[in-house]
């Protein structure tokens, strides 16, 4: 019994010892205190954040994040406790989608019409649910209502996905896509600084050449995701050139009538069939994009930095030699909006104002600004970007990049492309032309007036 | 006078066995058809309902997020327009190919596993891991198989000089459906072996001896033993391997990110299918395509069968 008191003092001395270490070493989580919470808010921070009017007495909402439960579960449950104590009598319940498989969940949900009450939709996904008219018209909902709610949001997220003009969704975290990481020890063994690398992707035709051509075969400049089906690249790289998609009316395409565009096809493919990109850029997503980075096979890669721990994760010592540059801009200049993730209502939810007043809670500056701190993605709400968090950098990688982001937010384009009714055809016709032209079997322009023909015959039937 | 009561008596024992029979058979009827209710009530609820369902959804144009409304036979006729499905439907029927060179090597390697050698076990069991390795691993496995530049084929042979640039295992389109079936026969081989391993131990080894005494050499034995003692096995590998192949789905999808391989080079019927009704989410014409696709597999089915079947009856033969 003696033994046994002695060893659970030990036990319990130890665990107390330990315990200012761990939280020390929660450096990538900075935001929690000693206990694991992220903050103990006052009653004066719950009556800021209540901000909706109507919010309807003991409603129970659903909510559906994807691909981040298990990872962020306290987090999120830190949240909802927050919500509820925002708003009393109001429950919700956490039921989080695993990232295989979510999209098709929540279509599932909807047409057996029982979806969850707030849904976390990718930007890619939410056109179709618009266009089925299922979901709750924001631009109504919380813009007409609320405009100095809307004003927080960064634009170009905001309006990333309409519908006849409207926005069904509301953003929540964004990716900071205007930064190149560079493999340190390829630039190394090849005599290259960042002064070395283009700043635009004129430039960076040759470029990808030069350093095949230099590295004797070793190392390619950069590969491409031309095998991700979704996202419309090609239409985005035409926008970043300057090159104008839709007729002023907005009724049709019309980038095939640039011979601009036809030259951007063309370059790629001299890339292709130089061996200067890597072939398999044709079938590559970004996931192998970066699978391809962190092999050593390539020196830059272009993507955001909350996927950096992926190369982290895949090659540590290739993660230890990165530095950071800015990814090529066109000749329009211009840095577009990246991928966003959204918040949805369904327009049958039976609590309206409880899911919005959820949806806003969630995407309010405190709220993503903890977010932030948990992971590296980027708030929607700018006013999340006067947070000492962002406007002081830090030591790491992604550290660094925190005070650019709120200027890069505030000036980022939207291209409008995600904008198109059948818009998974749209993609499937945008990824066919663009690998018939690439493989040869059409000449670009012949690729373009085909992929503009048919991209018009679907906006033409709505 | 004593008769007719006894005869009354007999008539009514008769009656009460004749009751009691029925007692009985009603009682076994029940019991019967109480087994084969779960079966029945699955197949109704998970078969013949969904069947009925498809076939109603097909003449309408349901997109899976608004109502049907019903469009007669517009589904099909845009079908048989479609280019699309007629590529998809020779690509399926290209990728039944695979099924006898799926058949040849199992029941070749099945042939080499059924020898008493030492650690033949292990062999038996090292074959049959990629029937139970899920589609995902198989997926990732020949992804790295296939890079470009430097995965396990093009690596090895661009280093020992023998090419000197990669194989376009998957960034070409004619390459890009063999491809995939060269993983469909490596997943496949394992499980059929299995089948044909079981239905060689099953033929007689005093054939063999007979042949042998009678001249006969390996392959001979082999031609005119094993492949008749087997053909049963034979028949159901061929029809069930060939209605896989026919679906093959999960490979393409793994192997291709979900595109179907560049410029559709690997789009299957049952990939369309999938890429019409959950992509585009066009079930109506999903379900025109499933119903299309159904008639063919069935006739495909009894024709495979009926052909198979003829030669089945047949023993060993005469050497």
């Amino acid at each position: 019994m003696k033994k046994f008191t002695v060893m659970l003092l030990v036990l319990l001395v130890s665990s107390l010892a330990l315990s200012p270490l761990a939280a020390q070493e929660r450096a990538d989580r900075p935001n929690r205190d000693l206990t694991g919470n992220f903050w103990n808010p006052t009653q004066e921070d719950f009556d800021r954040w209540r901000v909706i009017d109507g919010v309807e007495e003991g409603a129970v909402i659903r909510f559906w994040p994807w691909a981040l439960t298990p990872d962020f579960e306290d987090y999120l449950n830190q949240i909802i406790a927050n919500f509820q104590a925002t708003y009393p009598g109001v429950t919700v319940v956490l039921e989080g989608q695993p990232a295989a498989g979510a999209r098709d969940n929540i279509r599932n949900s909807f047409a057996a019409g029982n979806p969850a009450d707030v849904i976390n939709m990718s930007d890619g996904w939410v056109a179709e649910f618009a266009e089925a008219g299922v979901l709750m018209n924001m631009d109504e909902a919380l813009a007409a209502k609320y405009p100095d709610l809307r004003e927080q949001y960064v634009d170009g997220a905001w309006t990333k996905v309409t519908y006849n003009g409207a926005t069904f969704h509301i953003p929540w975290y964004l990716a900071f896509s205007n930064v190149m990481a560079v493999n340190g020890l390829i630039a190394e063994e090849l005599g290259i600084t960042g002064d070395d690398i283009p700043e635009t992707w004129a430039e960076a035709y040759d470029f990808a050449c030069e350093i095949r051509e230099r590295s004797g075969g070793a190392y390619y400049a950069y590969s491409l995701p031309w095998g991700e089906l979704a996202g419309l690249g090609v239409l985005n790289q035409f926008v970043g050139e300057g090159i104008p998609v839709f007729s002023e009316d907005g009724r049709s395409v019309v980038f095939n009538q640039d011979p601009a565009a036809a030259e951007i096809l063309d370059q790629y493919k001299r890339l292709l069939d130089n061996d200067c990109v890597p072939r398999a850029s044709l079938t590559d997503d970004v996931r192998r994009m970066i699978d391809r980075f962190s092999e050593g096979e390539i020196l830059l890669l272009q993507t955001g930095p909350q996927l950096f721990r992926l190369i982290q994760e895949n090659n540590p010592e290739v993660y230890d030699s990165l530095f950071l540059d800015q990814q090529f801009v066109g000749a329009a200049n211009i840095r577009s909006i990246g991928g966003v993730q959204t918040l949805v209502v369904p327009a049958s939810t039976q609590f309206p104002n409880a899911a919005l007043a959820f949806a806003v809670f969630v995407t309010n500056p405190d709220t993503q600004t903890a977010f932030s701190r948990e992971v590296p993605i980027y708030s929607s709400n700018l006013v999340s970007y006067e947070d000492p968090f962002f406007t002081q950098g830090g030591p790491s990688l992604t550290d660094q990049l925190r005070p650019l982001a709120g200027d890069y937010f505030r000036t980022a384009v939207n291209t409008g492309i995600l904008s198109f009714p059948r818009l998974a055809e749209v993609e499937q016709i945008v990824y066919g032309e663009f690998q018939a032209a690439l493989l040869g079997v059409k000449t670009s322009q012949e690729a373009l007036d085909d992929m503009a023909s048919r991209i018009n015959a679907i906006l033409s039937a709505q | 006078m004593s008769a007719v009561p006894a005869k009354a008596k007999l008539d009514d024992l008769a009656l009460e066995l004749k009751r009691g029979r029925r007692r009985r058979s009603i009682r076994k009827y029940l019991t019967a058809y109480g087994f084969l209710a779960p079966a029945f009530v699955f197949l109704i609820v998970f078969l013949f309902i969904p069947l009925v369902i498809s076939i109603y959804l097909s003449f309408t144009d349901y997109k899976l997020l608004t109502a049907p409304n019903w469009v007669g036979l517009g589904n099909y006729e845009k079908l048989f327009q479609d280019p699309l499905f007629w590529r998809g439907l020779r690509n399926s029927f290209i990728y039944l190919i695979a099924t006898p060179i799926l058949i040849a090597l199992s029941i070749s390697l099945a042939i080499v596993v059924n020898r008493a050698l030492k650690g033949v076990y292990i062999f038996r069991t090292l074959y049959y891991i990629p029937a139970v390795t899920s589609v995902v691993a198989v997926g990732m496995i020949f992804e790295f198989v296939f890079a470009e530049p430097s995965g396990l084929i093009n690596g090895l042979l661009l280093s020992l000089g023998v090419i000197q640039r990669p194989i376009n295992f998957l960034t070409h389109p004619d390459s890009t459906l063999i491809s995939i079936m060269l993983v469909t026969i490596w997943r496949g081989i394992g499980f059929y072996m299995i089948i044909f391993l079981s239905a060689l131990q099953a033929v007689p080894e005093e054939l063999y001896e007979a042949a042998a005494i009678d001249g006969a050499n390996k392959l001979q034995q082999h031609w005119h033993i094993t492949v008749p003692g087997i053909r049963p096995s034979i028949v159901f590998v061929a029809i069930i391997s060939s209605i896989s192949a026919l679906k093959v789905f999960e490979e393409i999808w793994v192997m291709t990110n979900g595109t179907g391989g560049v410029l559709d080079s690997a789009l299957t019927l049952m990939f369309y299918l999938y890429r019409q009704g959950f992509i585009f989410l066009e079930m109506g014409y999903a379900a025109a395509i499933a119903v299309v696709f159904a008639v063919i597999t069935l006739v495909f089915s009894i024709m495979n069968f009926r052909y198979l079947e003829r030669n089945t009856h047949d023993g060993p033969q005469q050497i």
